[in-house]
């Protein structure tokens, strides 16, 4: 509830209001932080809450939210990958054979 | 005494098909990360093969059950610290000649396997992609790599990097920041700006 209504008075009452608004930062910054990991799913239970928490009052990180998602999309669609030259496929099958 | 002789030898032979199982199974994620922590074929393949030879030798050490591709991935940047590392570029310094060589000799390397041939066409046009994840501080690079296109989990990765979960953690984040800033554009240019991605 001391959240929602921080992020209300976010806008409404900038420049008025700093340690709220001090407050409010605190909150988007770490929740930012928050969303690094819960794409990887590595989160506590209590963090996603909170992160949960968070989203659901507050679309500018939702946004980045979702921004961050996509970039780790991206990097997983969109990364050269390459197969490894078969004579080391073979080189190394062979090694572990002949050194025993 | 040649009974003995002979239980060894049945034992190497389990040892072998183990290792072969296990371990081969992820030669190809091996060699892209050597790959891109040598940026030259020949150095990578070395590394991979060192790295093969190491962790056979070792494999009654490798605890049963866990992940093999994490167990060798640390013998491979290990190696790759003893062996390349000292005359690296600064993490930090980004040689945009050096990546732009990198990319292309890849890019030969990968028209010379069975990859099929239009997914080889596909990746070369988001070069842009490459470049951006290159151009980060190597610690961030790293970490980007070994979760987003390996899969680890972060306290492998911690493993890995010898540093606590917490700064895997806050170097992802700061590594994501950087790059979501460097990929804005070409995000909306690949429709990644909309809810369900592309």
């Amino acid at each position: 509830m001391q959240k929602s209504m921080g992020i209300t008075l976010r806008t409404a009452n900038r420049g008025r209001h700093n340690r709220t608004n001090q407050f409010i930062i605190m909150i988007c910054n770490k929740a930012k932080v928050l969303m690094s990991a819960a794409i990887d799913g590595e989160l506590t239970a209590k963090e996603e809450e909170e992160l949960s928490d968070h989203l659901a009052t507050c679309a500018q990180c939702r946004d980045e939210f979702q921004e961050a998602k996509n970039t780790k999309i991206i990097i997983q669609e969109r990364m050269v990958r390459v197969k490894a030259p078969k004579n080391l496929i073979e080189s190394i099958v062979r090694m572990t054979t002949v050194i025993s | 005494m040649k009974e003995k002789k002979k239980s060894l030898s049945a034992q190497e032979e389990l040892k072998q098909k183990e290792f072969q199982k296990e371990a081969v199974a992820h030669i190809n994620a091996l060699y892209n990360y050597a790959l891109h922590l040598t940026m030259n074929p020949d150095d990578a393949e070395d590394l991979v093969q060192e790295t093969y030879l190491k962790a056979y030798k070792f494999f009654d050490s490798f605890e049963r059950g866990t992940n093999c591709k994490a167990w060798l991935f640390k013998i491979l940047k290990n190696n790759y610290i003893n062996k390349f590392r000292k005359n690296a570029r600064e993490p930090g310094k980004v040689d945009y000649d050096l990546i732009k060589d990198f990319y292309h000799t890849i890019k030969d390397v990968q028209s010379d396997t069975t990859e099929a041939e239009s997914d080889f066409f596909h990746s070369l046009l988001h070069e842009e992609v490459y470049q951006a994840l290159q151009s980060l501080p190597e610690e961030f690079r790293e970490v980007i790599q070994l979760c987003d296109m390996e899969g680890f989990t972060y306290e492998e990765i911690a493993n890995m990097v010898e540093s606590p979960i917490g700064t895997v953690r806050s170097r992802l984040y700061r590594g994501r920041k950087l790059l979501r800033a460097q990929l804005e554009d070409y995000a909306k240019k690949h429709g990644y700006n909309t809810e369900n991605g592309e």
